[in-house]
């Protein structure tokens, strides 16, 4: 912090950044670092399907990239080492504050302040055996949208997101079973958006799976197979399974194309769903984009089949090092009986302030074609974690 | 008596061979060229599958002389200099660390990276002005100078104010070459074989070339 308020920002300055974090939020995996030539999440986090602690190479990465940047130095005092099991457990608390306000046409406006405090631990048992765990407690939940064909999974005050035990066998090949949220292609920490929020794999989605990562230089084989995670609404217990593959495609760590394919089935309707994506990394800029393609059968009363379509796309800058600013669109339609046309447009920045603290600042808009409705909304974030 | 006459006539012919080679000997025009901006990039892999690490620069220059030989193009005295400061990965800690475990040398400086050829000569590769040179010489890292060879290909495009000579080639150094550790970070560690990629625009000045442009 030293440089960032004695260095070379102006103190008025200073008191904006300070207020802008006290207002924003965001961290998590991020698929943007393809520009620097990391094609998959391995490299930086403990879990190779990404999102959750990071390992130390990723918390040196993770320092390198804030604006204070500088040396990573891992905490490795007597205390440390005793409450880290000798260096086995890796573990924080982190700190998500979020703040929406949102307008809609011919509709009372909303605020939602929601404040997440999460615990995360991943503890190496020794001979590749690992058990990761991250609890959430929240003062205000936020599901899924609640769909006349999909139920949101039941949000709780307390919620265990993760539970896995895995095994590693060399570098590149590890088993988990438990629960978790699914692979996806994209690994957009904004749940609310429409490949993600649509597809079941919003904040209370962690299903018992039991999944496979394979990764190389060039490529990524993740077969899964899931059942209920006990939270499901009544008939909307899933099982069933899938497999993401991406590979490298020019070779160069900076062009990834992937697919990621699921069929699930439960009492009230099966589903079937294909979402080729894309990363690419240019140096200072890239892009992501994915497209789910999601068939569903609803199976009360009679069979209905109807498709659903959901895209996204993010054109990212990286004006510096810590500060990220991207364009983001988004679309989706759903089929006839349950027609919805929706598009939205959002613009977000994002600034890691240190390794601790990142915000982020994200106004979007969203209009519906059909009915002419305009939702307007702004989200402010800041996203606080212990680092040792 | 015929003998002589048949002898005087070969050695004639002879003198005339050696006159007409004179002549293109002294067509061989030598011209200096100055090499500007060219960039130069790396890639590293490392143990970890998903990371590699690249850098680039765009601030290579040199200078070499070129001349046309029978067989193609001549270069010679070659000499190209990369500042090491002008290097970077796109991460600021990740330059300073590449600055320090392998630029910086036991004084403390940071010497340029240096290539150094003293004459290369370059057959033709294809088209009348695409040439393939195989350039070997000496390449000093951190003031340590071992040998390096690559493959250029060059392509020469003459106009009424000079030659330009648009070049491209690629390479392998070995750290280990120049003792060089292998640098490591939280368990992440490079290869020792890193894999370099010039291109370059060399051009004559065209004071030079206005008087030798007959020559090609």
């Amino acid at each position: 912090m030293r440089r960032l308020t004695r260095a070379w920002i102006p103190a008025p300055l200073a008191g904006l950044l300070i207020i802008f974090c006290l207002l924003q939020p965001k961290s998590q995996a991020l698929p943007t670092m393809i520009r620097l030539g990391y094609t998959n999440c391995s490299s930086c986090h403990i879990a190779p399907q990404g999102g959750g602690l990071l390992n130390l190479y990723g918390r040196s990465i993770d320092q390198a990239q804030s604006l204070v940047g500088g040396e990573y130095e891992p905490w490795q005092s007597a205390f440390a080492q005793t409450i880290n099991w000798g260096g086995r457990i890796t573990q924080d608390f982190r700190l998500v504050m979020q703040q929406q306000d949102t307008s809609t046409t011919d509709k009372a406006g909303t605020q939602l302040f929601r404040n997440r405090f999460i615990y995360r631990n991943a503890t190496e048992l020794g001979h590749g055996w690992r058990i990761t765990a991250t609890v959430t407690g929240e003062n205000a939940s936020a599901p899924r949208p609640t769909l006349s064909y999909d139920l949101p999974a039941k949000p709780l005050e307390v919620f265990v997101n993760t539970a896995l035990i895995s095994y590693r066998t060399g570098h590149n090949l590890e088993f988990s079973a438990g629960r978790d949220m699914l692979p996806t292609g994209v690994d957009i920490a904004d749940l609310s958006v429409f490949v993600r929020a649509r597809n079941r794999l919003g904040y209370y989605d962690s299903p018992t799976q039991a999944k496979v990562f394979w990764w190389g230089k060039r490529y990524l084989i993740n077969p899964y197979a899931f059942g209920p995670g006990g939270n499901e609404r009544s008939g909307l217990h899933e099982s069933g399974g899938g497999m993401l593959a991406e590979m490298d495609v020019l070779g160069n760590h900076r062009t990834v194309a992937g697919m990621n394919f699921l069929q699930g089935e439960s009492a009230g309707q099966n589903r079937r769903m294909i979402g080729p994506y894309t990363r690419l990394g240019f140096g200072r800029w890239g892009f992501l984009a994915e497209h789910d393609i999601t068939d569903r059968t609803l199976k009360t009363g009679t069979l209905t089949t109807f498709r659903q379509t959901a895209s996204y796309g993010q054109l990212f800058w990286a004006a510096r090092e810590w500060l990220v600013a991207s364009l983001i669109g988004e679309r989706l339609r759903v089929e006839a009986p349950y027609t919805e046309h929706l598009n939205a447009a959002k613009f977000e920045l994002a600034a890691r302030l240190t390794s601790q603290a990142t915000v982020s600042i994200g106004p979007r808009i969203q209009w519906d074609p059909i009915s002419g409705r305009i939702t307007r909304s702004v989200v402010f974030q800041l996203a606080v974690k212990t680092v040792h | 008596m015929q003998t002589p006459r048949r002898h005087q006539s070969s050695t004639s012919g002879l003198l005339m061979l050696l006159l007409a080679a004179g002549a293109v000997a002294a067509d061989q025009t030598v011209e200096p060229v100055s090499i500007e901006a060219g960039s130069a990039s790396f890639e590293a892999g490392t143990n970890v599958p998903g990371i590699e690490i690249k850098g680039a620069s765009s601030n290579l220059s040199g200078r070499a002389n070129v001349s046309h030989g029978a067989s193609g193009l001549v270069i010679d005295q070659i000499h190209v200099t990369l500042p090491v400061k002008s290097l970077a990965t796109g991460m600021k800690v990740r330059d300073e660390h590449m600055r320090k475990y392998i630029f910086t040398n036991a004084d403390g400086q940071v010497p340029d990276v240096e290539f150094a050829a003293d004459q290369v000569t370059c057959r033709k590769n294809g088209g009348a002005e695409d040439f393939l040179c195989q350039v070997a010489g000496s390449l000093t890292i951190r003031g340590v100078a071992h040998a390096f060879s690559t493959a250029l290909n060059v392509k020469e495009q003459s106009s009424a104010a000079g030659a330009t000579f648009r070049a491209s080639g690629d390479g392998v150094v070995k750290l280990s070459d120049y003792g060089i550790p292998l640098p490591k970070q939280f368990g992440v560690s490079t290869t020792d074989e890193v894999k370099l990629k010039i291109s370059f625009v060399g051009r004559t000045s065209p004071t030079q070339t206005a008087g030798s442009g007959g020559a090609r």
